[in-house]
């Protein structure tokens, strides 16, 4: 979509009471600006842009057995990453499985010893890793050009038939209960536990797996969700199409596999129905790590785009949310305030504001989450953060998504993994251009409920309750009720 | 969604950040196999230098600014101040992130007349505030009369902050497609970046020639504190504090090897320190402008000068006059931890960017962590070995730093027997061990590092203009042929040059019970 040249914000205008008081009008000539005529950007008359997402057709290969992979050459370096999503995850049964396998496929595949398969990868200057989420598995192989064809090879080993030993099987997931590091991300990870309870979509360390797989167990899981269907292939970089098709065709053509992937929904999520403060003791912690939020469920085509403006106004983890301001830029409590929504296709995610800071500030920084958690669901945004947001994810976040052909195979593989289409990607910037400040307020009050936000926080706990408020903000007792937990017994 | 992830280590040299890039269609330029950089300068009459590195076909422009200036001009007791600088610059001009400068301006003069005063009481009350104490806290000395300032300075910023209009610089960046939108200071450089689709690089421009001439410090206390988060943030890795006296360690007296900074030091910053270094060195003569992605030299060069023809050229800001001295003798420091991991390493001084000697100390590092490892791995010892080039945060100067050797072990009981096993390992190398296979992986490992650097249009335009700052961007490509040049006796030399017990500086991290 393009939009008008000369009016690179759509053709709305803003207010101008949002502008500055005084904006001079740029007269250019061609000696240059002087120092004090530099007119403000909006004044600019900079020019629209176009984003064109590739035509996924043009890059797709489908083999018979119904694996599906993206190619899109790209010979800037002599690099090619090779990229496999599988669509099963943490929350597929059995419980701790697709953990074990994903533990397995670090190893390399069964007819490779484990340090074979790392002396290859060391060889070829290989970068290599696996991620694992409720819903999907990813490996993830970048090599020279040179070796494109032994780290196919290598990958589809691992993926087809990957090395499962008992230890994979019966490793414990997460760190042991009750224990947490100083850390946002543990932070994070005891909230999660929290809101998750026992359901499969939880941080694995919420259930105890310990001793209750087999490597035979960990291997049907394998033939049960990992088969050319529940798999989408990318390849992008120095590679020939045709080289690329050839090397997909060749390593899994011929894989069949009974089964199809997960089949099922998942539980539904019972949270928690009211809004609680779990306190984890850091007597020794300079600062207090805080992580406040909810589950976010399936969010519906039709609402992610407002969804998406809202968080990227309110603390869209950049440098102009709303959460910034109020705490870093006016304040100083702290360096970073922002807001997650990670929401998955088929089970609850979860929408989280994390920030940290000085045990004195703990207590501001949680009221000022909430008051603008509050002002957005309360108040219509302004037109010019309507305007900021809908252009820097339309001629920003999304251009970025295809900015090159390594990122092209990587973002149509991905939205084919887990959507099964493209949909979503064709109609990106028209959604997000559509959006209004009344679909704003929507969102907000339809996926945001702080009154049954958990509130987590790790830190010196003493001195964070006996701070002096620093402005009028409440203890965190007024938040809800507290529940100290007691202080690892261990440290990790 | 969070994801876990299992990655097999790979020995990898720290180097530039890596940022996501600019979008492109999928391109068929000639395939790159060697160092080629196409790079074309500019500059102009008042000094200022544009680099441009076109991609044909990207529709988008990694744009940085990189200023000659960072921390090594810092002077002790505001250490720190020029990442503070940085800050303080994000926070807008006259013209943008104020809703009035004409009511701002006056206070803001009353504010510097204040400061003034401060800065004046400091020094004059020097013998009563002066910290005597060795096991001293991080606030400093006061009197009545200086918190008396204080308090007017900050009644002044009170009153300034209603005309504030944060995050403007940012705002209007983004709101027209910019991405990676981040600074950095090292003790080198200072650095702005932002992505931007081909035709909105104008925009860059003049947010960047106000960004340089026209700073306004605002919500100065507010951001002196994010610095103490910051480091509050460092301090809770417990690698931290080690690392500092490492480097404190290793480094005499040039500050290439000081830390960011104390709280100590938060609390001496004064705006006047800091207008002194922004007028100094924010001068178009020791600025460079690189873009990497879909513009050419000819495209935008009248467009820099659009923006910036009109700054006059201003005297050469002062040059860092420390020399790190030649060392005399081996240092060691025994530091006792029970957070971090045991670990033994040893650090060597080694020269800077720009001397034959140094793309060839990366292949060295290369080998000597595969060396080492296949000692322990003989010995018996577990243990991982990680060799750098990293000070601070930093990976490469321009002057010289250190290749640093570290072991980190799953038993405390082996720190004893690691270090012999690890001197021993690094001094054969200069007798001869080493072989071309060891060249042939050291070689391939960073060349393909290399290229996913240059795939990278952020990275690659940080690698340029760091190499700017560093020395010239035309020794980037002979820095990379170099490495790959670099010969069996290339390494034998090196090691007996360097890797000399009193140019070594060794670093023994064990619990805080009794040795084992």
């Amino acid at each position: 979509m393009t939009t008008p040249a000369g009016d690179p914000l759509g053709g709305r205008s803003a207010p101008a009471t949002v502008l500055p008081t005084f904006c001079f009008v740029l007269l250019v000539s061609g000696t240059g600006i002087a120092g004090q005529e530099l007119p403000h950007p909006r004044q600019m008359d900079l020019p629209g842009v176009e984003v064109e997402r590739p035509d996924p057709g043009a890059h797709q290969i489908g083999l018979e057995n119904g694996l599906t992979a993206y190619v899109a050459e790209d010979r800037t370096v002599p690099l090619v990453t090779l990229t496999a999503f599988v669509r099963a995850g943490t929350a597929h049964e059995p419980a701790g499985a697709v953990a074990a396998l994903a533990r397995a496929f670090g190893s390399g595949p069964a007819d490779l010893e484990p340090g074979a398969f790392s002396g290859a990868l060391r060889e070829m200057a290989a970068e290599y890793r696996v991620d694992v989420g409720p819903e999907r598995l990813e490996l993830v192989l970048d090599v020279p050009a040179e070796d494109v064809e032994a780290a196919a090879d290598l990958l589809a080993r691992t993926l087809r038939a990957p090395r499962i030993g008992a230890d994979d099987a019966s490793a414990v997931e997460g760190p042991p209960a009750g224990s947490f590091d100083e850390s946002l991300d543990d932070a994070f990870r005891l909230f999660r536990a929290h809101l998750y309870g026992d359901h499969p979509y939880g941080p694995a360390g919420a259930r105890e797996v310990e001793g209750t797989l087999s490597a035979s167990a960990v291997q049907e899981a394998h033939g049960r969700l990992v088969n050319p269907g529940s798999v989408v292939l990318s390849v992008g970089g120095a590679v020939d199409p045709d080289a690329a098709r050839r090397i997909v065709r060749e390593r899994f053509g011929d894989w069949t596999a009974d089964a199809a992937g997960p089949t099922g929904s998942p539980p539904p999520l019972e949270p928690p129905a009211d809004r609680r403060v779990h306190l984890y003791p850091a007597p020794e912690a300079l600062q207090g790590w805080i992580v406040i939020g909810h589950e976010l469920p399936p969010v519906a085509e039709e609402d992610a785009a407002a969804l998406e403006v809202m968080n990227y106004i309110l603390g869209g983890g950049h440098f102009d949310t709303r959460l910034f301001r109020a705490t870093r830029d006016r304040r100083g409590l702290t360096n970073d305030a922002s807001g997650f929504p990670e929401a998955l296709v088929d089970g609850p995610g979860t929408y989280t504001f994390r920030t940290y800071g000085r045990p004195a500030a703990v207590k501001l920084l949680v009221e000022l989450t909430f008051r603008e958690i509050e002002r957005i669901r309360s108040e219509r945004v302004s037109e010019e953060e309507l305007l900021v947001a809908r252009g820097a994810l339309s001629d920003g976040v999304f251009a970025d998504r295809y900015r090159d052909g390594w990122a092209t195979a990587r973002s149509l593989a991905e939205e084919r993994a887990m959507w099964r289409h493209h949909r979503r990607s064709a109609s990106y910037r028209e959604r997000i251009e559509r959006v209004t400040a009344d679909d704003v307020l929507e969102a907000a009050r339809t996926y945001l409920h702080p009154e049954r936000m958990q509130v987590i926080v790790i830190g010196p706990l003493d001195r964070i309750r006996s701070a002096p408020p620093m402005e009028d903000e409440r203890s965190l007792d007024g938040w809800g009720p507290v529940r100290v937990h007691a202080a690892p017994a261990e440290s990790r | 969604m969070p994801m876990t992830t299992f990655s097999l280590p790979m020995l990898r040299v720290v180097t530039a950040s890596l940022f996501f890039v600019a979008v492109a269609p999928a391109i068929t330029t000639a395939q790159t196999t060697d160092f080629d950089l196409p790079i074309r300068e500019h500059v102009l009459d008042n000094g200022l230098r544009v680099l441009v590195l076109n991609r044909p076909g990207s529709e988008r422009v990694a744009c940085k600014i990189f200023t000659d200036f960072g921390a090594m001009v810092e002077r002790p007791g505001q250490l720190g101040a020029a990442h503070f600088l940085e800050h303080l610059m994000f926070k807008g001009t006259r013209t943008l992130g104020t809703t009035d400068w004409a009511a701002e301006r006056p206070l803001r003069e009353a504010l510097l007349e204040t400061e003034a005063d401060l800065i004046a009481a400091r020094n004059g009350a020097r013998n009563e505030i002066r910290v005597r104490e060795v096991w001293h806290g991080d606030s400093l000395p006061s009197t009545p009369a200086l918190d008396s300032i204080q308090g007017e300075i900050e009644r002044l910023e009170s009153r300034m902050a209603r005309f504030r209009d944060n995050g403007a610089m940012m705002r209007w960046y983004q709101a027209f497609g910019g991405t990676n939108l981040t600074a950095t200071t090292e003790q080198e450089y200072m650095k702005f970046d932002i992505n931007l689709p081909a035709d909105r690089v104008d925009l860059f421009l003049r947010v960047e020639a106000d960004r340089m001439t026209n700073t306004v410090f605002r919500e100065f206390d507010e951001e002196r504190m994010i610095l103490v988060e910051q480091r509050y943030g460092d301090l809770g890795s417990p690698a931290t504090p080690y690392y500092e006296q490492m480097n404190a360690a290793v480094g005499l007296i040039h500050p290439v090897f000081w830390p960011e900074g104390y709280r100590t030091d938060f609390r001496n910053y004064t705006r006047d320190y800091l207008r002194a270094l922004y007028d100094e060195w924010f001068v178009p003569n020791n600025t460079t402008l690189v873009f990497v992605g879909g513009v050419t030299l000819d495209e935008i060069v009248p467009r820099v000068e659009r923006w910036f023809g009109h700054l006059e050229r201003r005297p050469e800001p002062r040059r860092v006059e420390a020399v790190e001295p030649v060392p005399e003798a081996e240092r060691r420091v025994i530091y006792r931890s029970d957070e971090m991991a045991p670990r033994v390493e040893a650090r060597f001084l080694i020269p800077g960017v720009g001397h034959p000697d140094r793309p060839r100390v990366d292949v060295l590092g290369r080998v000597a962590g595969r060396l080492v490892q296949d000692a322990l791995d003989r010995t018996g010892i577990a243990g991982r070995v990680n060799p750098n080039t990293r000070v601070v945060h930093t990976s490469r100067f321009g002057v010289p730093a250190s290749l640093n050797v570290e072991v980190v072990l799953d038993d405390e009981a082996d720190v004893g027997r690691t270090l012999p096993v690890l001197l021993r390992a690094l001094e054969t190398i200069g007798e001869g061990a080493g072989t071309r296979a060891h060249l042939a992986r050291a070689r391939k490992e960073l060349r393909t590092e290399w290229y996913r650097t240059a795939r990278d249009p952020d990275a690659l335009a940080f690698e340029i203009g760091h190499f700017q700052t560093m020395d010239s961007w035309r020794t980037l490509e002979a820095y990379l042929e170099g490495r790959d040049a670099t010969s069996l006796e290339d390494l034998r030399r090196l090691a007996r040059t360097y890797l000399t017990p009193e140019n070594r500086t060794v670093g023994i991290v064990r619990g805080t019970g009794e040795e084992r």
